[in-house]
């Protein structure tokens, strides 16, 4: 019954990933409060940059983390290399969180490794893949993560060269608004599928504006 | 400059740069070739 063996290895490996994410978002909220809410010297400006900051990495690796989890339902595992990168990203998105709560620019750069590495899991995923509706979506992140990974290394450069430590409050709207751009592109490129199977989707625009969005702009659906 | 956050800041940007240069072209010769197949 080999079947039945690769879907229980299958069952315990999603299992770790999905404990390692809980630690690492339960983690993520208690720093918030010991390191921000609850820290002295800090003025309430301060603290909230470093909340929405973190709010926004939150939401950047969850809404990553769901991505993956559908796309592996559909797409199970056929060896350990998706697993071992599943892993590094949880440790790179740990990365962003920390530098993140102490409104560092440097979480930029472990968010543009966890966008890398989501790239290549993705050209991992196309050789291991059983659903033949989300190679456009794998394709799509290939393309899309790289060119993001730029924006946020030039991000990254430019803040160190003309601003410096730390983030302050137009700082954190600019990334806001990068970060809407990224999920907007990932969208118009990757149309997801309908109800909770289609992902989380872009935030405050329901799929029928994207939708005449992307008929606007000639893209294929 | 100061990165006294990640004090090998640059160089790590550097890798960054080579490596996503890389995974862009594969992504790009992927999308290439899935759009070639659309057409025919």
């Amino acid at each position: 019954m080999p079947n039945v063996e690769e879907e229980r290895i299958q069952g315990f490996l999603l299992g770790f990933v999905d404990f390692l994410y809980a630690v690492l978002f339960g983690v993520i909220l208690q720093q918030v409060f010991t390191d921000v809410l609850l820290a002295e010297g800090l003025q309430r400006l301060e603290k909230l940059v470093r909340i929405l900051l973190v709010v926004g990495v939150f939401y950047f690796l969850l809404g990553d983390w769901i991505q993956g989890r559908l796309l592996t339902l559909r797409n199970p595992y056929r060896s350990y290399r998706r697993f071992f990168v599943e892993v590094a990203i949880a440790f790179a998105g740990y990365g962003a969180a920390i530098e993140a709560l102490r409104a560092d620019i440097s979480f930029v750069l472990y968010v543009t490794f966890v966008m890398s590495l989501g790239s290549y899991w993705s050209y991992s995923t196309l050789f291991e893949i059983t659903d033949e509706q989300d190679r456009r979506e794998l394709r799509t992140v290939m393309v899309v993560q790289p060119l993001t990974a730029f924006v946020g290394l030039s991000v990254w450069l430019l803040w160190y060269r003309f601003v410096g430590f730390p983030i302050s409050l137009g700082g954190m709207i600019v990334l806001y608004i990068v970060g809407f751009l990224y999920d907007l592109s990932y969208e118009l490129f990757a149309p997801s599928r309908e109800g909770l199977a289609g992902g989380p989707g872009v935030p405050f625009l329901s799929r029928e504006r994207v939708n005449n969005l992307r008929s606007m702009l000639r893209i294929s659906s | 400059m100061d990165f006294s956050a990640i004090p090998d800041g640059p160089l790590v940007a550097v890798i960054l740069v080579v490596i996503n240069v890389l995974l862009l072209s594969v992504g790009l010769r992927e999308w290439h070739k899935w759009r070639k197949q659309q057409r025919t």
